[in-house]
């Protein structure tokens, strides 16, 4: 029987114990003792599914342990920190069907129950060699280890579960495809117009009698459209993944039995796949290069490029061709980005840009010229309530607000029509006259509107560095002791008289 | 001249060149350029300086402090970011400095062991006469940011004065007997401050001359310290075939100004002007390089003048 830590107790007799800010007996490490490898990995099922493993991972270690009756059984060990993370390993443990213990190098007590909430402590300590010594109130055994088991190794030897539902699950995929059906696939894909990169990755020959070294497509696909999942999942020699974690893929209609998201212990540079009935999962210690699959587009030259060349005969645009105006129209205004503010309007922009925010003075550019200020701010112009209004009706093309050009040609086809010049921004005028102002002559508003202050120099001496100044340093003469010349070898130098020493 | 040698070749014990080493960094090179108390250790004679060969601190938090002490210094004269370890040759000279300050210490020698100052201060000028000068300007910098500090060197000597007499003591802490009951038996303390070229003051046995040319013999082997200090009175300074090496090579002339920018003008040039003089007429590349030298130095700071104006 264990002897329950009461309130306010300050010794304790398990070495290494010792009470947090609660109260609670707390060693530096924490256990939990399985009786069985499935055991452990229910625990790290659950544990993982309301929490992340990342915690403790860095602490962790799992071993197989053997009690002196040859008793086989799983211990899970890492640092205990604080009684919050305990008891939650202690609720998760105790459903997998595991107890919970504390302690420091090698006595490890119950952790704390409902029966005793801060916990308990031993009446008296096993004297034992083991590297194990663990006390409950049902049992006292010691174990030793018998081996290690890597928890990153265990995730990749599990089975994942039959579970359908992730057939549906929308995102990215991983495929992977034997040799011979890459390519095909790859032409699927140029051909679908899906989105996709391939890479060819290689594994080493899965037996003696293999000459090469296996090779397999893997292509990394955004989103799958949805007609082509049951050909890509039921196609012998292809795997559809789903990215579960950083580094890992769970084959489609199969889940982990860990959440794998939870567990950061396969690395980003990598790949594991994780394939269900029963085949093992493919490790990749580094991704291939991956390249995009247009890149793979079939290729065909042609023989001769036809050339349009204009004929006499042929029929003069001007013929058709008709002058540019400007209608009112009642549509609502959509993108007025910029203002044309004449030169009688400038005293009224001085006016407000007194009352303009910072923001809007950061964003705002403006150009002046000859016509007056050109005036442009990306999120709207109403801001700056100041001269004529324009709409972006294409990049670098602006048309007045509440006015529509005709013909209703498209806006690529008025800016082309106008020489798409770059370099230029078009404003077109209600008159249908167009101006191009120079894109490198807005500069931002709150540069050009102040007037160059005066200001007075003052003259200062140079920087004080105070801070990196060093003490001067200070001479102390201490006793030279005795023979203070035992290592001053005899030097030729004038004699004064006197004698030295012997 | 001869290189530092290795201690196995100089017949010394290792470990023991390696323990006096330690305690020399500690109690002399660290607050040479960390600022404290410079705290002499034993003398330790040409013999042994050359023997500590490129040692390596075994403190850590001092030689990072150290490290960042000396670059911290170089970079008022050059934009580096690392410098190398202390050398040998660095090594040579913080135990050269380290007896020369011994040469000073009264303790050193008793009525009839008179003779230990001056063998002392041979010792020093043998070792800086071993002492190669610096090879190239890093070498050059590096020492300068080592031992730039040296000659802010300052002993405090006090004088406690009660009602029936007085005791001076040179660079130690007076008494605490001497100091109680300050009101009834009227103590004074007088401290004064003595430079290191004023060190040797008070001891009979050697004469002020020879410390102030055994201090400049030491200066030369840091072309650039010798430089930084060229308006001292004491010891004068004077061209050596270190300083006008560093003045041969155009970065070189460049360290040299940034070193003397910070000093005043006038005795700059006064100090330059008296230097070339005394350069042997024999010696006519050495003087034409001193003299354009002077030249420069003049244009810069006409240059300053103007510049201000």
């Amino acid at each position: 029987m264990l002897d329950r830590v009461a309130v306010h107790q300050t010794r304790l007799r398990t070495p290494g114990l010792g009470l947090d800010a609660k109260g609670v007996a707390l060693g530096a490490r924490g256990l939990v003792l399985l009786p069985s490898i499935d055991r452990l990995v229910a625990f790290l099922a659950l544990f993982t599914r309301g929490g992340s493993l990342e915690d403790i991972l860095r602490s962790l270690v799992v071993e197989v342990v053997r009690s002196k009756l040859g008793g086989r059984e799983v211990t899970l060990a890492f640092t205990a920190e604080s009684s919050d993370r305990m008891d939650r390993v202690a609720e998760v443990a105790r459903l997998a069907g595991g107890y919970t213990f504390t302690g420091t190098s090698r006595h490890f007590v119950q952790y704390r129950d409902a029966g005793a909430p801060f916990g308990y402590d031993v009446p008296q300590i096993t004297p034992t060699d083991t590297a194990l010594a663990l006390y409950h109130n049902a049992f006292s055994q010691s174990y030793d280890v018998e081996r290690k088991i890597d928890v990153r190794s265990l995730l990749v030897r599990l089975e994942p579960h039959v579970d359908p539902s992730t057939l549906r699950e929308p995102g990215a995929r991983w495929i992977c495809a034997e040799a011979g059906l890459g390519p095909a696939l790859i032409h699927y894909f140029v051909r679908s117009t899906v989105e996709a990169e391939v890479g060819v990755a290689e594994w080493p020959p899965e037996s003696s009698f293999d000459e090469a070294p296996v090779r397999r497509y893997l292509f990394r696909v955004p989103a799958v459209p949805e007609r082509m999942v049951p050909l890509l999942t039921s196609t012998p020699g292809m795997g559809v993944f789903v990215p579960v974690a950083p580094g890992a893929a769970v084959e489609v209609g199969f889940r982990h039995p860990v959440n794998l998201r939870a567990c950061p212990v396969f690395a980003d540079t990598g790949l594991v796949l994780f394939r269900g009935r029963g085949q093992d999962a493919l490790e990749l210690g580094k991704l291939p290069a991956l390249g995009d699959v247009t890149a793979f587009a079939r290729v065909e030259m042609r023989k001769d490029v036809a050339t349009a060349r204009a004929t006499p005969q042929a029929v003069a645009p001007d013929s058709v061709a008709i002058s540019l105006r400007l209608v009112p129209t009642s549509e609502p205004w959509r993108s007025v980005t910029a203002t044309w503010i004449r030169a009688e309007e400038m005293p009224i922009l001085r006016h407000v840009a007194y009352a303009l925010g910072p923001d809007t003075l950061r964003r705002a550019r403006v150009a002046f010229t000859a016509q007056g200020a050109f005036l442009r701010q990306p999120n709207g112009i109403e801001g700056i309530p100041v001269g004529e209004f324009f709409r972006e009706v294409h990049p670098g093309l602006y048309v007045p607000a509440g006015y529509d050009a005709v013909p209703a040609v498209a806006p690529e086809v008025l800016y082309r029509a106008l020489g798409a010049p770059a370099g230029q921004v078009l404003f077109i005028a209600r008159d249908g006259r167009a101006v191009g102002v120079p894109s490198e002559a807005f500069v931002p508003l709150e540069a050009a509107l102040l007037e160059a202050q005066d200001w007075t120099g003052l003259a200062s001496e140079a920087i004080d560095d105070s801070a990196l100044r060093t003490a001067l340093p200070q001479v102390v003469l201490p006793s030279v002791g005795i023979r203070p010349l035992r290592d001053v070898g005899v030097v030729e130098g004038p004699a004064d008289g006197g004698t030295d020493e012997a | 001249m001869a290189a530092p040698t290795r201690p196995e070749v100089a017949g010394l014990d290792p470990a023991y060149v390696g323990e006096r080493a330690a305690e020399l960094g500690e109690r002399v090179l660290g607050p040479l350029l960390l600022g404290g108390t410079v705290s002499p250790v034993k003398p330790m004679g040409a013999r042994l300086a050359l023997a500590i060969g490129p040692f390596v601190l075994p403190d850590g938090d001092l030689r990072s402090q150290i490290d960042v002490a000396r670059v911290r210094r170089a970079r008022r004269l050059a934009p580096v970011d690392t410098l190398p370890d202390v050398s040998a040759s660095e090594w040579a000279l913080v135990a050269a400095l380290n007896d020369l300050v011994q040469v000073s210490n009264h303790e050193l020698a008793s009525g009839l062991t008179r003779k230990r100052h001056q063998r002392l201060l041979d010792s020093v000028r043998s070792l800086c006469a071993e002492v190669p000068a610096p090879r190239d300007l890093g070498e050059a910098l590096a020492r300068h940011a080592t031992f730039a500090a040296a000659l802010d060197l300052t002993r405090t000597d006090t004088t406690v004065r009660w009602w029936t007499g007085q005791a001076t003591f040179r660079g130690q802490p007076p008494a605490g007997r001497l100091l109680r009951w300050r009101e009834l038996r009227r103590v004074r303390v007088e401290e004064q401050p003595v430079r290191l070229v004023d060190m040797c003051e008070g001891i009979a046995a050697i004469s002020a001359g020879s410390f102030e040319e055994v201090l400049g013999s030491w200066l030369t082997r840091s072309p650039l310290t010798d430089l930084a200090s060229l308006t001292r009175t004491r010891p004068q300074f004077g061209w050596s075939a270190s300083t006008l090496s560093l003045l041969a090579t155009v970065p070189g002339r460049s360290f040299a100004w940034r070193a003397i920018a910070p000093l005043p003008a006038v005795q700059v040039q006064e100090a330059l002007r008296r230097a070339t003089a005394e350069v042997p007429a024999a010696f006519a590349p050495a003087r034409a390089l001193a003299e354009a030298f002077e030249r420069e130095v003049a244009e810069g700071a006409a240059a300053r003048r103007t510049a201000r104006a």
